[in-house]
């Protein structure tokens, strides 16, 4: 639980973490937008090669970058298959016809469970996924001299590969990005930076510091709970709960044990703060002023500069290329 | 022997890759005969840390554990029909908060999680759950009210007969008195002395509290900058000049006692006086 990187702050130094957290702010919210205003696969992939550019520039090890995306893989493979799978526009591709009949489907349910039994016990589970999933289908289209008792076809066409690759593309660039905001930025500085940035909605009577408090009090206590939540597990070991192992059963309860506590630990906690903060003469809506002050320098300008050059290249690359 | 430590030490890994050593080539031993041993040191010293390897919450970094016979150490709990719980029935440790275990709707359910989980069927679960529930004092009206809605020493008995009620060998306690009123502290630290007087449970307890060492100790072992740096008996100790050093403070009682031979211009004896020894040599000094 304590290797979480999303969102995480590693003390660095270069430019980017030398950015006002405004600018880095904007600057992520124009390139996001550029990223779905560009609508070539070539494109997009110059768009990520300048992404992970950025990275060494920024002094930003992409090992970290990479393991900020790993729990994005799921998310990943699923959007590319499904795209691959139901995309049926453009030139056909590949078509493999499959047959479902007793002998290969017993196969394949025999594979997954051995797959589901010993993955715990190898080591590039991942790649054994894969290769098991490989694996089934070629016995759904090889083993086809038994009675079927249906058929079906994996059809690829060539748009469904595109956008497959071009919506993997854009999310890797969009997950990189904001790994990188927060990879370089303190929560607490990209809290006072968000609170600026939607000062404007207060025209429009939006609580926009008591937003940011919400939120700077959310990051702040994350550590926390994880701490509280690594003695609850400690406690309830004691009393003999084995969370690595236990039927469904035992599961349930073993996931209470932990989810009760916890809640209770997270009111005290409230009510401590809630507290603690009065005390500090803290009033809801009261304006309040501030040790660290933003301030903007040339550096800005420039970052914000070329983040609105980026959106406007992306603009004329999208009309010039219609 | 029922607990052995031999050169333990127990690193964490920060952020940024520094090392930090929370213990430091620890080896100790408690035997299977029953004793009642108070770990003290000061905040930040490791006597968490400890007291989490005598139950296998935590891997030694190296060295071994050696818990009732059973290994722990990096190699041994790479094995695949290498389990914990078994320890944790041996060596039952109570937390400081009970807070953290607290979580059933009723005291006696919450009681029998621990002898549930060790396998027990339900019927059997309730019975020692009930007979741990006596020794800390609950009695049946107890038994269906919500933990949460108990005082805190209330809610501290239940936590600590959640422990009991798994019949552990070796009764750990962190602070268990922490948080307390005076008479709260007292009341529970007798409970102890007399669950340890009338089971064959040896007791380990964390306090802060020299006077609780003073009054309760058999052994004392000293944490000090994640060393043992002191394993005997109370009186060694309290004649030990390194006392200051370690940031212990001495029981009221033996100051008072320095204090008046001192003013008598006598010499301070090495061991504790009774009351009335010390009248004695107060009434000496005064006539003469």
């Amino acid at each position: 639980m304590k290797n979480i990187v999303i969102g995480r702050y590693i003390p660095g130094n270069s430019f980017i973490y030398r950015l006002d957290p405004r600018v880095k702010l904007i600057a992520l919210v124009l390139l996001f937008a550029a990223t779905f205003i560009i609508n070539e696969i070539i494109v997009m992939a110059g768009a990520l090669a300048l992404v992970i550019l950025l990275l060494p520039l920024g002094r930003i090890s992409i090992k970290r970058v990479y393991l900020g995306l790993r729990p994005l893989l799921f998310l990943l493979i699923f959007t590319f298959v499904f795209q691959i799978l139901f995309n049926t526009q453009g030139r056909l591709l590949i078509a493999i016809p499959l047959q479902f009949n007793l002998v290969n489907t017993t196969f394949a349910v025999a594979l997954f469970l051995l797959w589901v039994f010993f993955k715990r016990r190898i080591k590039y589970s991942f790649l054994s996924f894969l290769l098991v999933m490989s694996l089934i289908i070629y016995g759904f289209s090889e083993i086809t001299m038994f009675e079927p008792f249906n058929t079906a076809t994996i059809a690829v066409y060539e748009t469904g590969l595109f956008m497959a690759l071009f919506i993997l593309l854009r999310l890797i660039i969009i997950v990189t990005l904001s790994t990188v905001l927060t990879i370089t930025t303190k929560p607490t500085d990209l809290n006072l930076g968000l609170e600026r940035v939607l000062k404007p909605l207060k025209l429009i009577r939006v609580n926009t510091e008591e937003i940011a408090m919400i939120i700077g009090i959310a990051l702040r206590y994350i550590p926390t709970l994880l701490d509280e939540a690594n003695k609850i597990m400690l406690a309830q070991a004691s009393r003999g709960v084995d969370f690595q192992e236990g039927k469904f059963k035992d599961k349930v309860v073993q996931i209470i044990s932990l989810l009760v506590p916890m809640f209770i630990i997270s009111f005290q906690r409230s009510d401590e703060l809630a507290n603690a903060m009065e005390a500090r003469c803290f009033v809801p809506g009261r304006a309040r002023t501030r040790l660290n002050q933003l301030t903007w320098k040339p550096l800005d300008s420039v970052v914000l500069t070329v983040s609105i050059m980026s959106v406007l290249m992306s603009i004329s690359i999208r009309i010039w290329l219609t | 022997m029922a607990i052995r430590l031999d050169t333990v030490s127990h690193q964490y890994k920060g952020i940024d890759g520094s090392i930090f050593e929370a213990i430091s080539k620890i080896s100790l031993e408690i035997g299977d005969k029953k004793e009642m041993i108070a770990l003290v040191g000061e905040t930040g010293s490791g006597k968490s840390t400890l007291v989490q390897h005598f139950n296998a919450l935590l891997t030694p970094s190296s060295g071994t554990v050696e818990v009732m016979g059973i290994k722990i150490n990096q190699e041994s709990v790479k094995a695949k029909n290498f389990k914990k719980t078994p320890i944790r029935q041996h060596v039952g440790l109570v937390f400081q908060f009970p807070e953290y275990q607290l979580f059933e709707e009723t005291v006696l359910k919450d009681v029998s999680f621990g002898p549930k989980n060790m396998g027990l069927k339900e019927v059997a679960a309730i019975q020692k759950a009930k007979k741990a529930l006596s020794q800390v004092g609950l009695d049946e009206s107890y038994y269906q009210r919500s933990p949460f809605q108990l005082s805190g020493g209330e809610k501290k008995r239940v936590s600590i007969a959640g422990i009991l009620a798994m019949e552990p060998d070796i009764l750990i306690l962190d602070e268990p008195t922490s948080g307390l009123d005076p008479a709260g502290q007292k009341t529970l630290m007798d409970l102890f002395l007399s669950i340890y007087q009338s089971t064959q449970t040896t007791m380990v307890f964390i306090t802060h509290d020299m006077n609780v060492v003073y009054r309760y100790a058999e052994r004392i072992l000293v944490m000090h900058k994640a060393k043992l740096v002191f394993d005997g008996s109370p009186d060694v100790l309290y004649a030990m000049p390194e006392v200051k050093t370690w940031n212990l403070d001495l029981p009221d009682w033996l100051k008072l006692e320095r204090f008046v031979f001192q003013q008598l211009g006598q010499e301070v004896p090495k061991s504790p006086q009774s009351i009335e020894t010390l009248l004695e040599a107060i009434n000496a000094g005064v006539r003469s």
